[in-house]
């Protein structure tokens, strides 16, 4: 198998290694781990399609990966769980601040309902008197 | 009727405050010169129901958009409170966990 490793996030400086290894998310096949250099403690995102999620993995120099995937070395790991946190308890917060479609439904129909009984009532008032 | 006054965010003591306004504000534009024609007293003029309107109209938009921003405060506030949590590599394994698909 053709070895391919991308390197995603190298233009993080905040991650980079004093020894050259790789840095930021890198997507590594079983097979091409001989170019894993050593990295991190990583874990395997959510989005890896083949590896567990929240697997902890420690790459060495010439040991194979352990996994097909998008790994992530701590760091990014705990960064990129910050800001899936973060969005979610955002849009949790946010949601609760929105009414239903359902609820509009039901006072907008509410409304004309009555407006149309209002209505109704005053021209039936309104009429002349039968002769 | 708990359940509608939250859905419509009517529990929000802000909310209710511009829906009553919105409400009472109606009534009394369309309500006064009915009623002073009721009394004898001459109508108020359009162009003052119209500023009235206006200041009405202008405070509801005020209010909401006060509200909205302190919505948007809280939402982050709370978003980053809770992105404070996750410090080890083992909470964000709970977190990706949790956003798996």
């Amino acid at each position: 198998m053709k070895l391919a490793i991308l390197v995603a996030l190298l233009s993080l400086p905040a991650f980079a290694q004093e020894d050259g290894g790789i840095q930021g998310a890198v997507e590594v096949s079983a097979a091409d781990a001989p170019l894993v250099e050593v990295v991190d403690t990583v874990v395997v995102n959510a989005d890896a399609p083949v590896a567990d999620a929240g697997e902890t993995i420690i790459l060495r120099a010439g040991e194979p990966a352990p996994v097909d995937g998008l790994l992530l070395p701590t760091a990014i790991a705990i960064a990129e769980a910050k800001r899936h946190q973060r969005e979610a308890v955002e849009n949790a917060s946010l949601r609760g601040s929105i009414t239903p479609v359902a609820w509009w439904a039901i006072v907008t129909v509410g409304v004309l309902a009555a407006g149309a009984g209002v209505g109704l009532g005053y021209g039936l008032a309104k009429l002349p008197p039968p002769k | 009727m708990e359940k509608l006054l939250a859905a419509l965010h009517l529990d929000d003591p802000a909310s209710l405050k511009r829906a009553l306004t919105t409400i009472l504000g109606a009534v009394t534009l369309l309500g006064i010169n009915p009623l002073l024609a009721k009394w004898n007293i001459p109508p108020i003029d359009d162009a003052n129901l119209a500023m009235v309107a206006g200041l009405l109209a202008t405070f509801i938009l005020q209010s909401g958009a006060n509200s909205v921003t302190a919505k948007l405060a809280a939402a982050k506030a709370a978003g980053d409170a809770a992105a404070d949590k996750v410090k080890t590599i083992e909470d964000a394994k709970k977190v990706f966990d949790e956003v798996k698909p």
